[in-house]
């Protein structure tokens, strides 16, 4: 076997990123920064409406404007005219009906935006206004009127059980029962940069899109069929991305600029939505509405759980049918439950589009589970912590669903990481220590997250590395990094694996054209999935050159060597007993290019256990085989004369595998903590009669760096052997606990729960108030 | 119209429409992309350039403002040597993810550092307040820029790092900077006028028939991209020297209406006399608000949710308004009418503020609720001046309530009431619940009527903890 010493691996080191000094310096290249010569600007003509028929749509006077090229409508869309896997119930320009106040009903191509400003102005749509549907409840009554009125099952687009033992009657024989109702809104992305891109038409007809995507190899085949093409007509380009955190997960306005770039004349187009635009249109968090009721024997063992969760998709379902399927899957949170009924409802409406947001339903059944967790706990008379321990599922058990879980579990472990710490330990001393007209709570919540997209649909990547002539070494990614630095985290593999260091290494981002398929940057999945591709494709990279280096080497030294007398070191490969270096320059040189490329496709590993649940929920992902824990606490202090909370410790302790590196581990985990937090806290997102009131960082409020606690983040590093280096998803188990840590610690500051988030000064005011009177 | 500025070490000279904005400017006429667009309307600090030294929002400005000042952008800071530790700081401890917002936190870091070498955490974490980042948590950049202010400036040679730039090896360059682009953005719709002095600004006020005013613009510029709406002309007040004036007059403290919040916040008589109106600046808005934002023009938008308007009347503050044909002076409580109306007739301008020095002995205290800790606009607000005698009797009391009414609120009664009584739980109680029946508060996207009028009255308790 030929030999590769790897003399400091860079994993388990804090590595700096490779894209920190473009992106500090600002000199990285995102999506709306390509300034392509005599470009068209595009502007969007949203229809204003929550539901109606379309009658007419008017663009004469609009298309007579100063500055405009041309105004496009649906009968411009030669394709499908449709977008959303699998569904396929989006339109691109809508054509029979508006759904929703952000639907697009015109593309306007302009040379300015402010011309494209005044002709949107003109641009007069005539409707026949339908009954919106606003409420998920109403929607799901035979006489509601529908949203799209082919879908077979009426509004209702998924609904589904997850039965385990015997389900909801076990809580008969409870010895302890807690349930509860809450609601959640809506939550927006939020991310700094806003859907954008570029887009030109080549020789021939096909198309390249430039934009900030998740998907680029998915929005390739959307935009074919919804267009008219053929999938290899069309190229498309992921920058790094300013965010995205699910909200990019699919079209948004990739489909507009493919439309434009074929009406354009040859022109490129370029299309940026304003901060107002990207709230009216883009995708958010389901709102939900969830009834739980849990109940455990005297001693604190956990014995049943019911629930029915009512998730409101919008007028699209945008991945609304996994989130719903992840949702019920992870209802019984952490725990050994013997008994289960779970109960889930997908419904459309005409209120804000409900799509994939990192945690991708999570962090609403969290929310409720684990509140009604340290109600049973008070019941028991056993702490919070204690309780969760007794019940705490470890490899081996079946959870909820009944699945068994097969793979890593520490969630035991992460629970004894903050039973050590002094925030724990000490923590009815600190809430003892409150000053005058505050009052302090330590609020506990643990979770779990599934990796990966599940038993059906393939979770997969192709890597492809290349050794170039003059020595380095490109690394193709076909996966995007939404900021949470995956590409960063491949390099570094690569590195390791070759023994490289960053200098020798070079990236090629995502593009349909030159890397290969390897899914969404979603899931929690990327550095598990694309890393055990790239690993042994940089392993037979590594083979591959040594190999090439042996013969160079009995060719040029004319001796015998054996290859256990070679070692990969930086830059080239060393002949040990004489020291002679040939440089990577040099054998790639004696190599064909064919030679000099790897690739090695992997998909990740499945559960082949079934859950006793409908059928069509196993498309949607469930069962998931790899899954990540956390436990976190939230230390509050509560403002008694204004409602208002301020977080002044948050502490999260992970579960996800091996470190890879430990600043950008820290990075996610701070990150997710503070998104987290707004979710809870803040973030409360308004409308009235379809018209959205929180439309701009002004009215919806994300945290500033004055909101932000002190964190601490406490890894727990049990390997998960299926995993890269022993790693396992991140980035959405960080979040999805953080709602239900801060909705703990208010209850016990104020003595009372709020079953409606965001728990806004106002109603934490509202429930300590009531609660005094009482 | 012609502006001729120095940017990133070099003078330009550019003929612009005055109306486009600077954010345009930079990225697409200058083809500096570094600094980013994220909001439009000053609330995300991705746009944040230094002008004269002091972070701005670039949003929030037109190109008109530029001219005869000096602009630093990200690319001129990440070219300045001097400012190497903060670059090296920040790519070494993480502070970078998407990187979207990475470039406004270095301006407002680098502008932090220029004003306080040694910041404390908390300092940092002010001075970012204005730059949103959704994916940091802000920790590791407080943690950047704490290192930085204690490392030396050293040379940062980055190693050859891997380049992101290496992948568009396409025929057809997917990139091109135009180097001027006359088509886009702000077609000329508005005429700028910067008069440089006061007679100057009086004769073209008092000539000018369809004109607005803009001070900072932080509030203008906001209106007009919400409103679509375009001036015909404007009159910027920022290029009078004596409106920036901070000097005292008799007893009063008279400050300049075009004065932003940072020269009065710096300013030594309102550090040595009005700590009540410095307690509102430093809730009032982000850095770069604070150095664009001015006192004349707060008063003017007449929000009742303004924070530096319940000082200002607790306060006994009195406006100073001149036109052509004379000055005269009103009370503030006479001055502002309602949300965006005041007593100012046509060819008036607001000339300055004077505020009487307040008694030696009285305690201030500025209370702002709001949904945030920071960039908020007030839910509601408290500006309170007492002074007890040694018994603690309560020898002078004024109040006034922001956010819970068309204008600020004041109620002499019920500070009658408290005067010559003990500031004890039980009174305070009894003088909130007569506030809570007064107040005038409304319903809007921020709170409801019902909270504001609880927490009118639940704030006067806060005067215990004072």
């Amino acid at each position: 076997m030929p030999c590769v010493r790897s003399e400091a691996s860079a994993i388990g080191r804090p590595e700096i990123r490779y894209d920190a000094l473009a992106k500090v310096t600002g000199k990285e290249t995102y999506a709306s920064d390509y300034f392509p010569d005599n470009c068209l600007w595009l502007g969007v003509k949203r229809s204003g409406q929550q539901h109606a028929r379309i009658r007419h749509i008017d663009i004469a006077s609009a298309a007579q404007t100063p500055g405009i090229f041309k105004i496009l409508t649906f009968q411009d869309v030669k394709g499908s005219n449709r977008v959303g896997i699998p569904e396929f119930d989006m339109p691109v320009l809508c054509d029979d009906k508006v759904r929703h106040p952000g639907d697009a009903v015109a593309l306007v191509l302009g040379e300015s935006p402010d011309a494209i400003g005044n002709a949107l102005a003109l641009i007069q749509a005539d409707y026949d206004a339908l009954p919106p549907i606003e409420d998920p409840e109403l929607a799901m009554r035979p006489e509601a009127p529908l949203v799209h009125e082919k879908a077979p099952h009426g509004n209702v687009l998924l609904s589904g059980q997850i039965v385990n033992g015997q389900g909801a009657s076990a809580l008969r024989e409870c010895d302890f029962v807690a349930d509860g109702e809450f609601e959640f809104p809506c939550q927006e992305h939020a991310y700094l940069e806003t859907e954008c891109g570029v887009a030109w038409s080549e020789a021939g007809g096909s198309l390249v899109v430039v934009a900030s995507t998740q998907t680029p190899f998915r929005d390739r085949f959307e935009i074919a069929s919804s267009l008219g093409l053929k999938p290899d007509q069309v190229r498309v380009i992921a920058p790094q991305l300013g965010g995205g955190f699910g909200g990019k997960d699919g079209i948004t306005v990739q489909a507009l600029l493919g439309l434009a770039a074929l009406h354009s004349e040859g022109r490129p187009v370029k299309l940026v939505n304003s901060r107002e635009e990207s709230f009216i249109s883009s995708t958010k968090r389901h709102a939900v509405r969830i009834h739980y009721e849990i109940g455990c024997q005297k001693d604190g063992t956990l014995q049943g759980l019911s629930c029915r969760l009512l998730f409101d998709t919008g007028p699209y379902s945008c991945l609304g049918t996994a989130v719903l399927a992840l949702a019920m899957e992870h209802a019984g949170g952490i725990y050994r439950i013997p008994n289960a009924l779970i109960e889930g409802f997908l419904v459309y409406t005409n209120n804000p589009i409900g799509g994939a947001f990192r945690g991708f339903g999570v962090p609403q059944v969290t929310a409720a589970l684990e509140q009604l967790i340290d109600e049973l706990a008070r019941q028991t008379g056993l702490d919070p912590l204690e309780f969760r321990l007794r019940n705490a599922l470890t490899q081996g058990d079946q959870n909820a669903c009944g699945v068994r879980l097969t793979e890593s579990v520490a969630v035991t472990s992460c629970l004894e990481s903050l039973r050590r710490h002094a925030f724990w330990k000490d923590r009815k001393r600190w809430i003892a220590e409150a000053p005058r007209f505050k009052r302090r709570g330590v609020g506990l919540a643990s979770a779990s997250h599934g990796m990966g997209y599940g038993p059906v649909v393939p979770d997969h990547a192709t890597a492809k590395i290349e050794l170039m002539p003059d020595g380095r070494i490109t690394v193709y990614v076909g996966v995007a990094d939404m900021g949470q630095g995956n590409i960063a985290t491949f390099l570094q593999i690569a590195g390791a694996t070759l023994n490289q260091r960053p200098d020798a290494l070079q990236v090629v981002l995502p593009d349909t054209a030159r890397t290969l398929p390897s899914g969404s940057s979603s899931a929690s999945r990327t550095t598990f999935t694309f890393g055990n591709a790239l690993i042994p494709a940089a392993q037979m990279l590594a083979d591959r050159i040594l190999q090439r280096a042996l013969l160079l080497a009995k060719m040029t030294l004319f001796r015998e060597i054996a290859s256990t007398d070679l070692a990969l070191l930086p830059d080239g490969v060393c002949h040990l007993t004489s020291g002679r270096l040939f440089s990577l320059a040099m054998i790639a040189q004696a190599m064909d290019p064919a030679e000099r490329c790897c690739t090695f496709s992997y998909t990740a590993p499945t559960a082949s256990q079934k859950a006793g649940s409908t059928e069509e929920l196993r498309k949607w992902g469930l069962p998931h085989r790899i899954f990540s824990f956390a436990a976190q606490l939230a230390l509050v202090e509560v403002d008694e004369l204004t409602g208002e909370t301020t977080v002044c410790h948050f502490l999260s302790s992970t579960d996800a595998g091996r470190v890879l590196n430990p600043q950008t581990y820290e990075q996610q985990v701070q990150g997710g903590i503070v998104q987290g937090l707004g979710y809870a806290l803040m973030e409360e997102f308004k409308q009235e009669k379809g018209v959205i009131l929180t439309r701009n960082f002004t009215t919806y409020l994300i945290p500033t760096s004055l909101d932000s606690p002190s964190m601490i983040s406490i890894p727990v590093e049990e390997q998960e052997t299926q995993g890269p280096f022993g790693m396992k998803g991140l980035g959405e188990i960080v979040i999805d606990p953080v709602c239900a840590a801060v909705a703990n610690a208010i209850a016990e500051a104020i003595q009372a729960r709020i079953p409606k988030g965001p728990l806004t000064p106002e109603r934490v005011l509202s429930a300590l108030t009531s609660r005094n009177r009482a | 119209m012609k502006i001729e500025f120095t940017l990133n070490g070099n003078l330009q000279t550019l003929d612009v429409p005055p109306d486009r904005r600077v954010i345009d400017l930079v990225r697409h006429n200058l083809g500096l992309t570094g600094s980013k667009e994220g909001c439009g309307s000053g609330e995300c600090g991705a746009c944040s350039i230094l002008v004269d030294g002091e972070s701005r929002l670039s949003c929030l400005m037109l190109a008109a403002q530029l001219h005869g000042r000096t602009v630093t952008t990200i690319e001129g800071i990440a070219a300045d040597p001097a400012q190497t530790k903060l670059v090296r700081s920040f790519v070494r401890h993480g502070a970078a993810q998407c990187g979207y917002c990475s470039p406004g936190m270095i301006v407002s870091a680098a502008d932090l550092l220029r004003r306080n070498p040694h910041p404390r955490r908390t300092d940092i974490s002010t001075a970012i307040s204005g730059n949103l980042c959704r994916c940091t948590g802000y920790q590791k950049i407080v943690d950047a820029v704490a290192i930085a202010a204690d490392e030396d400036s050293q040379e940062f040679s980055p190693p050859p790092w891997v380049s992101a730039e290496d992948h568009t090896a396409d025929p057809k360059p997917l990139f091109s900077k135009p180097s001027f682009d006359p088509r886009t953005f702000g077609t000329n719709q508005t005429e700028v006028l910067f008069p440089e002095s006061g007679d100057a600004l009086l004769k073209l006020a008092g000539k000018q028939t369809d004109y607005r005013l803009m001070a900072g613009g932080t509030d203008l510029l906001v209106w007009r991209r919400e409103n679509r709406s375009a001036p015909r002309v404007l009159i910027g007040i920022e290029r009078v020297p004596q409106l920036q004036r901070i000097s005292m007059e008799g007893n009063d403290i008279v400050i300049g209406a075009a004065a932003t919040f940072q020269q009065i916040d710096d300013a030594p008589l309102v550090r040595e006399h009005l700590d009540l109106l410095r307690q509102a600046i430093r809730v009032l808005g982000s850095p770069p608000i604070l150095h664009m934002a001015t006192l004349g023009g707060n008063l003017c938008t007449a929000s009742p949710a303004a924070d530096s308007l319940p000082p200002l009347y607790a306060l006994q503050a009195k406006v100073e308004i001149r036109s052509l044909d004379g000055r005269r002076i009103v009370p503030i409580s006479q001055f502002i009418l309602g949300p965006r109306q005041t007593d100012l007739r046509s060819g008036e301008i607001l000339w300055s503020v004077h505020v009487p020095i307040p008694e030696t002995g009285m305690r201030h205290r500025y209370f702002k609720v709001g949904r945030r800790k920071a960039l908020a606009i007030a839910v509601v607000s408290l500006a309170a001046t007492w002074s007890c005698q040694p018994d603690g009797a309560l020898q002078d009391i004024h109040l006034a309530w922001g956010s819970v009414g068309p204008t600020v609120m004041v109620f002499p009664e019920i500070e009658k009431m408290l005067l010559g009584k003990p500031l004890t739980v039980e009174n305070l109680k009894s003088a909130a619940a007569l506030v809570q029946e007064r107040v005038l508060p409304i319903d809007d996207v921020r709170a409801s009527a019902h909270y504001r009028r609880l927490v009118s009255g639940n704030l006067l308790l806060k005067l215990l903890e004072a």
